[in-house]
């Protein structure tokens, strides 16, 4: 949803906004890419989606230049020293008339694109689950959630759902399961170590692909990870292409409010400090492979799937 | 097909809300005269930030605010105007109506009702609230409920926390509800310290489900419905809300309308009305409790301006000077301030541009823009203003308010609960005593402050916690203490409603009598002063014992053209016999029965008592009620003399004056009897 709006303003912008040039379109994406990061450095789709967008308009810029720029694939070596900080985004002062229409056209086409994700990601489902596995899952995802009920048409197996405190949307999870006829057991978070032992995949869904190939995801992730690794088990993370970032940072957490943490009847006194952490952050060593609407990448491919979709000097905006 | 056209076309209702700015609790006059209550800013946001962004946030499509114009309407004004501007066109509008005389609630309705501002429904709140309620779902609830019961006018919004609520009176009401409907029955501010709880026993006759909230927390938001605007306006009694929720449930069967509540068990949402609970609030808000309001977002541009330390729940500005040592917890530090490592903070909020100097203690204090605080200092539980400086060792006890602009002097010490304010204070008649210089032993050699005096008034209301003082402990002689309180609470209580009555008094008998007079004067019929007299006394809403004892005496006085000096008494006698001539059918028509006599000899009594020019005539006008126009019995009067009348010191000499009189009726009674025995 949060990839749609984006998507919608960014297309509204292309086609409604003050531009003559290229760069002066760059600029004006640029604003917007400013703007969130410096409200909600959180919300990382909208970013990421600025960055594609831009990616797409200079391919457009080039391709009607008549200039082709490597052709998309770059060798490795090309890409090692490519570097990020060097140098802003390429001159596009050219006015060229169809410019507009061929980068609306290239945004509409990844619109479809990111509105099929999510099926793309669930028909992947068939060849990764086996029958009679158990396969563990944590809180309440749409994609995972598509991915297992699609499986479920095929394949028998059960599912060991994390309720994932504070939000207990494992609830959720687990119910709507059920409904789509597979076996389902609700544990407590605690209850993911000694189950594990039990488990033979984990596959959870994440809000943000950082650019090392780690996950910055809910709350609980890091543990579940953990475990999985400790007893050998492949953790997959179904995750639209959309939702990979350029960002390396894995500090930036974001707070709620005690409340959700403390119900609000309760007598703490002031003076006790409740701390709602939003995010957690999984190292790539502990991630099997992502699933994405393409194909299956592995972590150490990541920062190479980030070449494909951002143009490198757009990192630093 | 017309018919889905038009079911498509449905009307948008808009969403509106109503923001107080005039509230009822103050936070002193150091820091109001500088600037409106809604604009001070609690952890460095001005209060009506919070409520409007919550609005926003909410979806509220319309916010009126309603200030006084006189001391600060501009600034509010311009503040809303940025707001809109920063947020652009597709943004809720904000406007800001003020207006000459609004000292309450039901002004401000009258007000807006004249104005026809408000249609449909809205949300009816004051505008110190902070909270992070889901309104959109209240105004849902809201209209089911009064699609399913028509009665229904109003929502109250209250939150059950049972952690320990400040015992403020203002902030927590006590309430009795229906529990099969969730209408109110019953609505109390009390006193929370106290551990005894009346409930009214008439209440248990009437429902047979009832629910008791002891004590909720009150956030002062109500859902109105489009009819409250004209109640106010139709009654002029409804001042504030406490008045108005009273009438309407006392009033419930004869207006046909109630008072359903809500009663939330999540969600934040508190007024920071007065200095004990601005600190509590401020306290929340830093500890995130106001989520998504949360301190280190600015809501006036929404990017993050502070960095947040989990760990001891610091916020600095990252051009601030702030090192991590030196913060305790829930430490709030603005840009361009410096605070030394040397120096212990806990719990603080500093401004912009301050600093702080070695060896400074700050806890619980709220220090604004611009302050210098030099070392050594001590502030515990203090208001700072901006642009203030504090020389070397200045401690500040608990409950300080310092207002804007003053400079404290070396090693001094302030006493507790103490306001300081920059200027000198306006004294009785206005004029502001020009040449005072600054006191030393109040603010230090080199200081320059002057202490203001709170009116007692504003802190008599019982139940308000003075800042900076401990909270009453409860003893083992609980009920003692109730007692006296509950002595105290009937005492000033009572004492209210007689100035209420005497001044009501004052009014009727004024009215009373000029219509008496103008009826003499231009002979108008009986049935037309009758009509007069029940008109007036249904307009003050008067018994009818003071009816007649007003009537008798404004007949007896209706005569009088001249100032009362000027008359001989013969004179005054013809006046009043004329005006008992005319006026006998009024009299007839209000006495009945003896009780009715006996309440006109009263007033006679008490109108001897006053107007001693009255007294020589007083045998004639007793042989006149009682003769001449048979109003007064003869049996009543006997009675009454032998009674002594109301005992005033009047009555001897109307006893005396009077001997004649009572004799010859006496006699005549004897007669009367003797003939009757035959």
């Amino acid at each position: 949803m949060k990839a749609e709006e984006s998507l919608s303003l960014l297309e509204h912008i292309v086609a409604d906004g003050q531009w003559e040039t290229g760069s002066e379109l760059l600029n004006l994406l640029r604003n917007v890419a400013t703007a969130v990061q410096a409200k909600m450095p959180w919300e990382t789709t909208p970013c990421n989606m600025v960055h594609r967008v831009i990616k797409i308009i200079i391919d457009e810029y080039n391709a009607c230049r008549g200039v082709t720029d490597g052709g998309g694939i770059q060798g490795v070596s090309q890409m090692m020293f490519a570097d990020p900080t060097s140098g802003d985004l390429p001159e596009c002062s050219g006015i060229f008339s169809e410019l507009k229409n061929r980068v609306l056209e290239a945004i509409a086409e990844h619109r479809a694109e990111t509105e099929q994700s999510q099926e793309l990601i669930a028909s992947q489902g068939v060849s990764k689950i086996h029958s009679d596995e158990v396969i563990m899952t944590c809180g309440m995802w749409d994609v995972v959630l598509a991915f297992l009920t699609k499986a479920a048409k095929m394949r028998k197996f059960h599912v060991i759902v994390a309720e994932c405190a504070p939000k207990y949307d494992g609830h959720k999870m687990a119910k709507l399961l059920c409904s789509a006829g597979i076996q389902t057991t609700l544990i407590q978070d605690c209850a993911v170590f000694p189950m594990m032992s039990r488990v033979n995949k984990v596959i959870i869904g994440t809000r943000t692909v950082l650019s090392n190939g780690g996950i910055k995801t809910f709350v609980g992730a890091s543990p579940l990870a953990s475990a999985a690794k400790f007893y050998s088990v492949p953790l997959y993370v179904c995750t639209p292409t959309y939702q990979f970032s350029p960002i390396a940072c894995e500090e930036a957490n974001h707070y709620g409010s005690g409340t959700h943490v403390i119900p609000c009847n309760s007598d703490l006194p002031a003076s006790v400090n409740a701390v709602a952490a939003q995010f957690d952050y999984v190292p790539p060593e502990n991630v099997t492979s992502f699933i994405t609407n393409n194909r299956g990448i592995a972590p150490s491919y990541v920062c190479r799937q980030l070449s494909e979709l951002y143009q490198p000097t757009s990192y630093d905006l | 097909m017309a018919p889905k056209e038009f079911r498509d076309l449905k009307e948008e209702k808009l969403v509106q809300c109503v923001l107080l700015a005039e509230c009822p609790q103050d936070y002193g006059s150091p820091i109001m005269q500088d600037l409106p209550k809604v604009l001070v800013p609690l952890v460095n946001t001005p209060l009506l930030d919070y409520s409007l962004d919550w609005l926003e946030r909410s979806g509220i499509d319309e916010v009126i605010v309603y200030c006084r114009t006189h001391p600060h309407s501009d600034a509010i004004r311009q503040h809303c105007r940025d707001f809109t501007k920063r947020r652009g066109d597709q943004s809720m509008r904000v406007c800001v109506v003020a207006s000459e005389d609004c000292h309450s609630m039901g002004d401000a309705m009258r007000d807006l009702y004249a104005k026809s501002l408000l249609k449909g429904d809205f949300f009816l709140m004051y505008g110190d609230v902070i909270g992070n309620l889901d309104l959109q779902g209240l105004m849902m609830r809201h209209k089911d409920r009064r699609t399913s019961d028509k009665k229904i006018i109003m929502s109250l919004v209250y939150l059950n926390k049972t952690d320990e609520c400040i015992g403020d009176s203002e902030s927590t009401a006590m309430l009795v509800t229906n529990s099969s409907t969730g209408k109110i029955l019953h609505h109390e501010r009390r006193n929370t310290t106290g551990s005894k709880l009346s409930v009214p026993s008439e209440l248990l006759k009437t429902c047979s489900q009832i629910r008791v909230y002891p004590v909720l927390e009150d956030p002062g938001i109500a859902v109105c419905s489009e009819i409250i605007p004209s109640l106010f306006s139709d009654n002029f009694d409804y001042g504030s809300r406490d008045s108005f929720i009273r009438g309407i449930i006392e009033q419930e069967e004869l207006l046909d309308y109630s008072i359903a509540c809500e009663v939330l068990n999540s969600g934040y949402a508190t007024r920071a009305s007065s200095l004990p609970l601005y600190e509590k609030v401020s306290g929340e808000v830093i500890r995130r409790l106001a989520y998504p309001l949360i301190p280190e977002i600015s809501l006036t541009s929404h990017r993050i301006r502070y960095l947040f330390d989990d760990f001891k729940n610091n916020y600095w500005e990252p051009s601030a000077k702030f090192h991590k040592g030196s913060g305790g917890n829930d430490v709030v530090v603005g840009a361009g301030s410096e605070v030394s490592t040397m120096a212990g903070i806990e719990k603080t909020v500093v401004g912009d541009h301050c600093t702080l100097e070695d060896n400074v203690k700050a806890t619980s204090s709220f220090i604004m823009n611009n302050v210098h605080i030099k070392r050594g200092c001590v502030l515990q539980q203090c208001y700072v203003g901006e642009n203030v400086k504090l020389e070397e060792n200045v401690i500040l006890s608990p409950g300080c308010v310092i207002g804007a602009g003053v400079i404290l002097g070396p090693n001094i010490t302030i006493p507790s609960a103490t306001w300081l304010a920059a200027k000198p204070p306006v004294d009785e008649f206005d004029e502001e005593v020009a040449n005072k210089d600054p006191d030393p032993r109040v603010c230090g050699n080199k200081g320059h402050a002057f202490v203001v005096t709170r009116d007692d008034e504003d802190e008599c209301e019982f139940g308000t916690l003075v800042w900076g003082q401990q909270k009453k402990e409860e003893d083992d002689e609980d009920d003692e203490e109730e007692e006296e309180e509950e002595s105290d609470e009937d005492i000033t209580e009572d004492m209210h409603m007689r100035d209420e009555d005497e001044q009501r008094e004052y009014e009727f008998k004024r009215e009373i009598r000029e219509s008496l007079h103008t009826a003499l004067r231009e002979g108008s019929a009986s049935e037309n002063v009758v009509l007069e007299i029940n008109a007036s006394r249904h307009a003050y809403n008067m018994s009818m014992e003071e009816v007649i004892s007003t009537v008798t005496q404004a007949i007896i006085r209706a005569g009088e053209e001249k100032p009362l000096a000027e008359y001989k008494s013969e004179d005054l006698w013809a006046l009043t016999k004329v005006s008992f001539l005319k006026f006998k059918d009024v009299f007839s028509n209000y006495i009945r029965k003896p009780r009715d006599q006996i309440t006109v000899l009263n007033a006679i009594e008490s109108l001897m008592g006053q107007y001693q020019e009255y007294l020589p005539t007083v045998q004639k006008v007793l042989y006149e009620l009682n003769q001449a126009h048979e109003i007064l019995d003869d049996e009543v009067i006997l009675h009454w003399f032998k009674r002594g009348g109301t005992a005033t010191p009047a009555f001897p000499a109307i006893k005396t004056l009077s001997s004649k009189y009572i004799e010859w009726l006496e006699q005549d009674d004897d007669d009367d009897d003797e003939e009757s025995d035959d």
